[in-house]
């Protein structure tokens, strides 16, 4: 058990919420969106998020200490898409109606919320190691 | 067990080694705040202390520390059990555990030097 350890899992959880920021930040802005390269409006995307034991480590490996990786960024297509009126869109479809993507700014503004929050802690956590680095290599002095 | 390197001073590496652990651990259960499905991790501090105490006193090398599961809260829907405010309190309480150890430690050793440098400094 080491330092190093400790440190690269407080790295692991800032990037895990890093990456969880700029999924949030590109789901706001496609908000609108109503054609990509797959075809039909944005589809809002999500970070999978899975705990993983870090390299090397020698402890038991049912109980061990994880950090945390990012398994994927999957989009979301299962929840229903927005359909607005809006004949004068060059997007809408016969009946007068746009589809639009299946991203909640509200949704996604409590889950920036929720990230920045999140990271805070992760930096708290290193900070605190960082610390006691230092008071270790104090001992003796 | 020799003269210099005494029960005190192994006792202290451990509490230095136990608090180490403990925070690793508590920076893991931080990084996994968002991951569905996890349990957070601990160390059982006096039960560390306890193991290296009699397994020195038969003089055998201590155990390694042991990192358990262990849940702040009923898990929430996705099946994390991770409680915030739980493990940032847990944070502070080892690091000021872990800056007590190292200043007895260094008393410790300001004594072996003391004794070695014949009471001159």
């Amino acid at each position: 058990m080491s330092f190093l350890q400790g440190f690269e899992i407080a790295a692991s959880g800032l990037r895990a919420q890093r990456s969880r920021m700029n999924v949030i930040s590109s789901n706001l802005a496609n908000a609108e969106t109503t054609r990509t390269a797959e075809g039909g409006p944005y589809r809002r995307k999500q970070v999978i998020l899975r705990a993983q034991s870090s390299q090397g480590f020698e402890q038991h490996m049912d109980t061990a200490v994880q950090g945390v990786s990012v398994e994927g960024i999957q989009a979301d297509t299962t929840s229903p898409t927005q359909r607005v009126y809006d004949p004068g869109h060059p997007d809408s479809d016969g009946a007068g109606y746009v589809e639009l993507p299946n991203v909640n700014v509200l949704e996604e503004m409590v889950d920036m919320i929720t990230a920045s929050r999140s990271y805070e802690a992760n930096a708290t956590a290193f900070d605190t190691l960082k610390s006691m680095a230092q008071r270790a290599l104090q001992i003796g002095g | 067990m020799n003269a210099m390197y005494d029960a005190a001073y192994h006792i202290l590496h451990r509490g230095l080694d136990a608090s180490l652990t403990r925070q690793n651990a508590i920076s893991g259960n931080i990084a996994n705040l968002d991951t569905p499905g996890y349990v957070p991790r601990d160390v059982d501090f006096a039960e560390a202390l306890k193991s290296a105490e009699q397994s020195q006193s038969m003089g055998m090398q201590a155990p390694p520390i042991e990192v358990l599961e262990r849940a702040d809260k009923a898990a929430s829907a996705d099946g994390n059990a991770v409680d915030l405010d739980m493990q940032m309190a847990r944070l502070s309480q080892s690091a000021t555990l872990y800056a007590a150890t190292s200043r007895g430690m260094t008393r410790k050793l300001a004594m072996l030097r003391y004794a070695a440098s014949e009471g001159g400094m």
